[in-house]
């Protein structure tokens, strides 16, 4: 094991003087004295394929070069949505929230010298209560898949039933992360159907399944608007089924949506659920994002939560507001085994991000968003339905912002692909490979990014696609 | 001197004024607000919302103003010494956020065509290939987003493992010693497993008798913090491993300590089948104020087949990365999409920064640190090291003030307000949970002994005036801050957890 102490660096102050002297006052000789507890044996003696040390200005531009074989969204038109969505992100955003008193910091352990990131996320925490209508909401969970797996984990704790009744017609990587966070468990997860037409959830056969699992039943979960974009009608029967069966209602929403649609609250919900991407946070391939997590102010449901909370006190010896983490005899480092999750560090930035982004909006601000974006979905949904060879929209249920359309079987599939791919289109989220019943459908999403005029050169695209190549 | 900005803490909701905005949306033109219209009509009515969100009303510069004033009353390693045990705050290099700025990684879709997203799929690749190397791992997955998600990945791997071999009936019972983070026995749980907890040993390693105790049929693996908690090196961590194995358990590396030992030892080479790492502790990327950070965990050969889908595979042939779906006994997905990608390329950017022989430095510096603190904090009157006093530690040591507030009345807590008012943000206190009246510091590599100097000078003034007539100054901490002492008991006995609760308790 050679010692390094030649190597100089701006990340490491050390100079070699100083090393000499703490050697001394350790009373050791070398630094490899103090790794001396670490088996001869098992020490490492081979180069690793690990490459060297670049200077600032070669790792910028080499990792430049590598980037810069992506293809942005930016230059390329693109209706891809599926959970992810491309909306502006305003300058003030990026701007506070690269402030390095906030992200060079930790969790708020230490709270009078954390006040401002505990007060950002309490405001966060608010804004999602006044978004969801349910007062208690924890300060951040990874995403929106793991926040549902989360719910469905909280549905048993708290009704100590274990059958979690989810739409057939989920996410699929969210259905794949709930199958995985209840495995544990062992919650059993039923869905329930669609209705093939109108494309939202179909009550009979809603019933006939919590008819069979009546009493074993810990929640029910709906997603409005739901994976097809459409917005569902029967949440309130939804609730009332739910809560005769005493089990937990979770809605999953798109905060965006709540601009026009009511809250979860406002139909009931016990717990609401959440991707805050859409709130100020860029696409980043995916990652990270903003699990949002609402619960209504019930002292059981409190009590079942995951995820650090923040509470609004004052100080011990005066009426002066201040901030810190409370309700934390749920959490891993005080009960350990017995905590409602084993979350530790969280999504905080994100969270910030969204609370300045919602900030900014305020009310009409985020319904005057939720229209544009409403009206433009509608604008691309009526003109592909002009085209002859493409069902628009594939399901009759109303639409937010995205939607499904299906290429008729006269006409490939995979030439319409390979022509977006050729003409650097992302038309939509191909859905046959993961709901084989619907052929040659796709899923579009429309944001304030994609203006009326793109959407024509998309439409007037596809158009001279299916007439020029498109025949069977 | 240290004095933190004081604010008045008027909340964003209090400052709003109706018809005030802060952002412009577009406004509709006439055919978008027809399109709308239309739209609405299909919507049933009861849907529709009829009352206004209680969001604030605000200008721009009220935003800017609120949140810059915020960011004022809080505390990064930007600002000061975070000697934070457990927690690695070392320097976030400021190379590795301006990377994360540019469009080609913020405007990525995770579901653009493969072709689109080589130079993304290229820097996940190596990162990968570069932890795998690190560690001794075969493979590396880079989907979990936080440490206590990796372990998660990883004890749902063992699951997946014992269930593969139709054992998981009885494999019921992961191992974790006492001095481990509360994750580990938190994760336990959610993978559906019991812990058994061992105790520690006079010396703060695994108490090996103890372990052959617990040890049978039952286990299912282990998981293990090496150096752990206390800082030290697990030096019988062979035999460990040899008696876990012997009953077909498998053994698990928590790496939130991994920053004690690059270049040094790997846990591959310790005999562990699976990792994890903390890029938001060793890889130099920021906390966030409590994340977003991002835990990637790597496997041995035999258990690669264990590891979430997708992986990111290369084809020499063509030249061109891919995902691979087709992996049969897969634990599945443990989140959407792929990884928290702003973090694994500021981890990519890090290494490159320092290379092999700078990461070996990093651990070198990191260990001596913690030594030349450790050294000369335990022989200031009140103070001890309860685990290793003779010996060296690794990265951090634990510090325990039981004597001091046996003699004085001091405790941790006090001193920990104290060290703030100094312009210090205060180790982790009261962990582990072995260690009466710990302050358990972790001082980074990236702190000149100045730094270091100044802290213990803190620790040696703290006793001073604790076995004064002085006490007061210790008792009446902080001052410095924003906030002086904060009723926690209130808190929790009348939660106010959102503006809407203030409100209700208002009226």
């Amino acid at each position: 094991m050679r010692s390094s102490l030649h190597f100089i660096h701006p990340y490491l102050p050390q100079t070699e003087a100083q090393i000499e002297t703490m050697l001394e006052i350790i009373g050791v000789s070398t630094i490899d004295d103090l790794f001396s507890s670490i088996p001869e044996k098992i020490r490492l003696s081979k180069k690793l394929d690990i490459p060297r040390s670049h200077p600032e200005q070669e790792t910028l531009f080499r990792v430049r070069k590598i980037l810069a074989k992506n293809k942005k969204l930016e230059s390329i038109p693109s209706f891809l949505g599926a959970g992810i969505y491309y909306h502006f992100i305003p300058t003030v955003v990026s701007s506070l929230i690269n402030r390095s008193e906030f992200y060079t910091s930790y969790t708020p352990y230490a709270p009078e010298i954390s006040q401002g990131m505990l007060q950002a996320l309490w405001e966060y925490q608010s804004m999602i209560a006044e978004l969801t209508r349910l007062d208690l909401v924890n300060s951040s969970m990874y995403d929106m898949s793991t926040a549902l797996g989360e719910a469905a984990l909280m549905c048993t704790r708290a009704t100590k039933k274990e059958v979690f009744l989810v739409p057939a017609y989920l996410q699929p990587e969210k259905f794949q992360t709930l199958q995985t966070y209840t495995q544990g468990p062992k919650i059993s997860i039923k869905t329930y159907p669609y209705d093939q037409n109108r494309g939202n959830l179909d009550m009979n056969a809603l019933a006939e399944i919590v008819n069979s699992h009546k009493d074993q039943i810990s929640g029910i979960y709906v997603e409005n608007p739901n994976f097809w974009g459409v917005i569902e009608e029967d949440v309130q029967e939804v609730e009332k089924i739910t809560h005769n069966l005493e089990a937990l209602f979770v809605v999953g929403f798109d905060p965006i949506s709540l601009g026009i649609l009511k809250s979860p609250g406002d139909y009931g919900a016990d717990i609401a659920i959440g991707e805050g991407q859409s709130l100020g946070l860029p696409m980043n391939f995916g990652g990270p994002l903003l699990g949002i997590f609402a619960v209504k102010n019930d002292l059981k449901l409190s009590r079942a939560m995951p995820g650090r909370v923040i509470g609004l006190t004052t100080e011990k010896k005066s009426s002066n507001r201040a901030f810190t983490m409370t309700l934390q005899t749920r959490e891993q480092h005080i009960r350990r085994e017995k905590a409602t999750s084993n979350i530790c560090t969280n999504n905080a930035l994100c969270a910030l991000a969204s609370t300045i982004y919602l900030s900014l909006l305020g009310p009409r601000g985020l319904q005057q968003l939720a229209e544009l974006c409403m009206s433009r979905t509608t604008y691309l949904v009526e003109e592909l339905s002009s085209i002859k060879g493409i069902k628009s929209p594939y399901f009759s249920g109303s639409p937010f912002r995205e939607f499904v359309f299906q290429l008729d079987s006269k006409f490939s599939a995979n030439k319409l692909e390979s022509f977006f791919k050729t003409s650097n289109i992302q038309g939509g989220f191909p859905l046959q490979s993961y709901f084989p019943e619907l052929k040659q459908c796709y899923l579009s999403a429309v944001t304030e990014m994609t203006a009326i005029s793109d959407i024509d050169q998309f439409v007037q695209k596809i158009r001279g696609f299916l007439s020029k190549y498109g025949g069977s | 001197m240290f004095k933190q900005s004081t604010w008045e803490k008027t909340l964003i909701f209090e400052q709003s004024k109706p018809g005030r905005i802060g952002h412009q949306v577009d406004e509709l033109s006439d055919k978008e607000k027809s399109l709308l219209t239309r739209a609405k009509q299909k919507i049933a009515p009861h849907l529709i919302r009829n009352d206004p969100l209680g969001l604030p009303e605000v200008s721009e510069l009220d935003v800017i103003r609120h949140f810059t004033r915020l960011s004022q009353m809080n505390y990064g390693v930007d600002l000061g010494f975070y000697p934070l045990g457990s927690c690695t705050m070392k320097y976030n290099p400021k190379i590795c956020d301006l990377v994360t700025s540019f469009p080609e990684t913020q405007n990525i879709h995770p579901y653009q065509d493969p072709s689109m997203v080589q130079g993304l799929l290229q820097i996940m690749y190596e990162l990968a290939h570069w932890l795998a190397e690190l560690s001794g791992m075969s493979k590396v997955t880079l989907q979990p987003a936080a440490g206590a998600h990796g372990e998660y990945t990883g004890i749902m791997m063992i699951r997946k493992y014992h269930e593969s071999k139709r054992n998981l009936d009885q494999k019921r019972e992961i191992i974790v010693p006492d001095s481990a983070h509360g994750t580990n026995p938190a994760t336990a749980t959610m993978c559906g497993f019991n812990t058994v907890v061992i105790p520690s040993q006079e010396d703060g390693c695994v108490d090996l008798k103890a372990l052959r105790v617990a040890v049978t049929e039952k286990t299912a693996g282990i998981m293990l913090t090496n150096p752990n908690t206390l800082g030290m090196f697990e030096h019988d961590v062979e035999e460990i491993i040899r008696i876990i194995h012997d009953v077909d358990g498998l053994t698990y590396y928590d790496g939130a300590n991994f920053n004690a030992i690059m270049g040094k030892v790997r846990p591959g080479d310790m005999g562990f089948d699976i990792v994890h790492f903390n890029l938001h502790k060793t890889f130099g990327t920021p906390h966030g104020g409590g994340g977003p950070g991002a835990g990637p965990v790597g496997v041995i050969k035999r258990l690669e087949p264990f590891l979430p889908v997708p992986s990111v595979e290369f084809d020499p042939e063509t030249m061109k990365y891919f995902y691979q779906y087709d992996h049969p006994l897969s634990i599945g997905k443990v989140r959407s999409y792929f990884g928290n990608i702003s973090i694994i390329l500021r981890a990519h950017t890090y290494i490159l920064r320092l290379g092999y022989e700078g990461l070996k430095k990093v651990s070198e510096m990191a260990v001596l640190n913690a030594n030349y603190m450790k050294t000369l904090c335990q022989e200031v009157k009140g103070f001890s090291v309860p685990y290793g006093e003779n010996s060296f530690c690794m990265h951090e040591f634990v510090l325990s003030a039981k004597q001091l507030l046996k003699d004085t009345n001091i405790s941790t807590l006090d001193i920990s307000k104290f060290i703030i008012d100094q312009g210090f943000h205060p180790p982790t206190v009261y962990f582990p949970l072995i260690v009466p009246e710990a302050l358990m510091i972790e001082p980074t590599e990236t702190e000149p002994k100045e730094m270091l100097d100044s802290f213990i000078e803190i620790i040696k003034q703290v006793s001073r005036l604790a076995y004064s007539d002085q006490r007061n100054q210790i008792l009446e901490a902080p001052c410095n801050t924003s906030v002086r002492r904060i009723d926690d008991v209130k808190a929790a006995r009348q939660p106010i957890l959102s503006y809407r609760m203030l409100k209700q308790q208002e009226e």
